[in-house]
């Protein structure tokens, strides 16, 4: 098998294994562990208080935003890196197009900071 | 089709994909979902190893399963969920619509399935990130610096959007 | 046959990993409690406390499961999957030496990057699945700040990557001739404040910040399954340092010693570092965190890139020191100035 293949069988088989070992984990403990059932074990917890309200809240979209942004740039870095690997074969051409590439994400940075977006509450 | 390690793995993997893209669209839990997308996503990250195109496939984990993901989920939490996230599945137009993807189907398998199809004859070897970046940043430029115009446009959407709902 | 041997492999990588985090937890508690003057652990163990981890472990195990009323339980059982296995992968691909590695992978940095991607969406599912407002408050906070310090942190392996024209682990540390942190401090730091950040250590910890939100994401989570986001931490904690020993630090490179004992070394050099930096800072506000996410590591590891390709580009014969000369420039005249206005 090439070594290509090779490498990501051993990938898999150490998901496999990781799998495994968090599964015997908790098997172990699932056998060695106590197992008293009662109601108010189940609710959730709030430093001891009764817990109040429901289980939801209206969020901000400020999360949403964030992760957006995330995704954007997230992008951008997954083009940078096969660029950074063959920037100095092709020359100052590639250097200027991943400049323009930066520049304009930059300016929806920018955009972003101006707006006031980037303040987390 | 010969049966050897990289043919199991593309069964496990299909197979994997196929039931997950059934459960999303049959569950009416939508975190469950979400949740079974990943692994289908994962998955098919391991079909793009199998393709030799190992860069694509951890840019699938990378942007996919985690930031594709994330996202979904925050703007699943936005619209203000029910306990359970549970949705109708059911709709008025259940017979309309069994007749059109019937008529969908019928058409892929009487038009792919006879089909022979021209089998490259070159051999498959591994797209090392080099390759990649050489294609990349001559042939295919014009479109690389079109996404990042669309990721641009994008952002600004989203963000005039955001500030809308603030108001 | 290769299916055994990766299996093998696997098992003595998840041996040599647990040894080291046995031995990294009670090496913390310990250097926690010198630099507050105190002993720590003492008892357990005819020695100083050595058997601590074992105990905890065993405690840990003992506990009783609780799995909250209203959650959505089998989310709940998968969430530590998510965040583990991932975790584990990733170490896989750390070279202790030139040809000592399990995994060796033309893409071997960005797989790292890759499998730590999971963490974001393991995170949400144990707090979504806690039925906690807490919870989910917690892991909507911490999400948004590994997202946040997950960009700096990739762009500055990015410009490591352009210096040594590859993303192979191996040949990175090969084409190190002075250790990268001389010639990219800028890089340097900002890749140690945003590992830090990623592994939601202090003084970046409100995701766990125990005054706070008690414990964020993992409040319901008992016994085993919080053993496991504990260690899952702690396998993060390995594969953070090993990756700035090897892309910055020079990995296994070193005069006398063999390589992988100087691996090692920068390792245990680095951990002392952080656990120090742990115990000494105070925590940073969650607007301040991502201030400093945003506004600083951001547009400084962008920067970075950007000098680092004008000056290869540009100056082909010199570059790295003009390449260290520029930034160290620009790191003194910042220290300067910050030094100036913040009386």
């Amino acid at each position: 098998m090439s070594e290509y293949l090779s490498a990501y069988l051993n990938v898999a088989m150490f998901a496999v294994v990781a799998f495994c070992f968090v599964a015997i984990l908790l098997g172990v403990s699932a056998v060695v562990r106590p197992k008293k059932e009662n109601p108010v074990k189940l609710e959730p917890y709030e430093c001891g208080m009764v817990p109040f309200g429901g289980a939801w809240s209206q969020f901000n979209v400020r999360f949403y935003v964030f992760a957006l942004l995330f995704l954007i740039f997230d992008v951008e870095i997954a083009f940078l890196y096969p660029w950074a690997t063959v920037f100095r074969e092709l020359g100052i051409t590639s250097l200027i197009e991943m400049l323009v590439f930066i520049f304009i994400l930059l300016l929806g940075l920018v955009y972003a900071w101006k707006k006031g977006v980037l303040k987390w509450v | 089709m010969t049966v050897n390690g990289p043919t199991i793995a593309f069964l496990i993997l299909a197979s994997l994909i196929l039931s997950a893209a059934v459960y999303i669209v049959t569950t009416r839990n939508i975190m469950h979902a979400v949740f079974v997308h990943l692994l289908a996503l994962s998955s098919v990250s391991g079909i793009y190893i199998l393709l030799y195109a190992q860069f694509i496939a951890a840019m699938q984990v990378l942007i996919y399963a985690g930031a594709v993901t994330t996202m979904v989920l925050f703007a699943l939490m936005l619209v203000k969920p029910k306990a359970g996230m549970e949705i109708a599945l059911d709709n008025q137009q259940k017979g309309m619509a069994f007749a059109t993807a019937g008529v969908f189907l019928s058409v892929l398998l009487v038009v792919l399935v006879p089909k022979v199809w021209a089998t490259s004859q070159e051999k498959l070897t591994p797209l090392t990130v080099a390759k990649f970046g050489k294609i990349l940043f001559t042939k295919y430029v014009l479109p690389f610096e079109m996404i990042s115009v669309l990721l641009l446009v994008a952002l600004i959407g989203v963000l005039v959007l955001a500030s809308k709902e603030e108001e | 046959m290769g299916l055994l041997i990766g299996i093998g492999l696997a098992l003595l990588v998840i041996v040599l990993v647990l040894t080291h985090i046995i031995v990294f937890i009670w090496c913390e508690l310990k250097i926690f409690a010198h630099i507050m003057d105190r002993y720590g652990p003492i008892e357990t163990g005819k020695f100083h406390g050595v058997l601590q981890p074992f105990a905890d472990v065993l405690k840990l195990m003992n506990k009783e499961d609780t799995v909250p009323g209203a959650s959505d339980r089998l989310i709940f059982k998968v969430a530590p999957f998510v965040v583990f296995v991932p975790a584990f992968m990733a170490i896989g691909a750390i070279p202790l030496s030139a040809t000592l590695v399990v995994i060796n992978l033309d893409i071997g940095a960005f797989y790292i990057i890759a499998l730590s991607a999971f963490t974001f969406v393991g995170m949400i599912m144990a707090g979504w699945s806690s039925f906690n407002k807490y919870s989910l408050l917690g892991a909507f906070r911490a999400a948004g700040q590994l997202l946040s310090y997950e960009l700096p942190f990739g762009l500055t392996i990015a410009g490591v990557a352009m210096m040594a024209s590859s993303l192979n682990l191996i040949t990175i540390v090969n084409k190190q001739v002075v250790p990268n942190a001389f010639i990219q401090p800028i890089g340097f730091l900002v890749f140690v404040i945003a590992a830090e950040a990623e592994l939601s250590r202090s003084p970046f910890d409100i995701p766990h910040a125990e005054s706070e939100i008690i414990a964020g994401y993992h409040i319901e989570y008992s016994g085993m399954r919080w053993a496991l986001f504990y260690l899952a931490e702690y396998v993060s904690l390995i594969i953070l340092c090993s990756m700035t020993a090897l892309l910055f630090l020079g990995g296994f490179k070193g005069p006398i010693l063999p390589p992988p004992v100087w691996f090692l070394l920068k390792v245990y050099v680095l951990f002392f570092i952080l656990a120090w930096i742990r115990i000494t800072f105070p925590r940073v506000r969650p607007d301040q965190l991502m201030d400093l996410g945003w506004k600083v590591l951001l547009p400084a590891s962008l920067l970075n890139i950007v000098l680092t390709a004008s000056i290869i580009i540009l100056l082909p014969d010199i570059w790295p020191v003009a390449l260290a000369v520029t930034e160290f420039t620009i790191v003194i005249a910042t220290l300067i100035y910050l030094g100036r206005t913040r009386r």
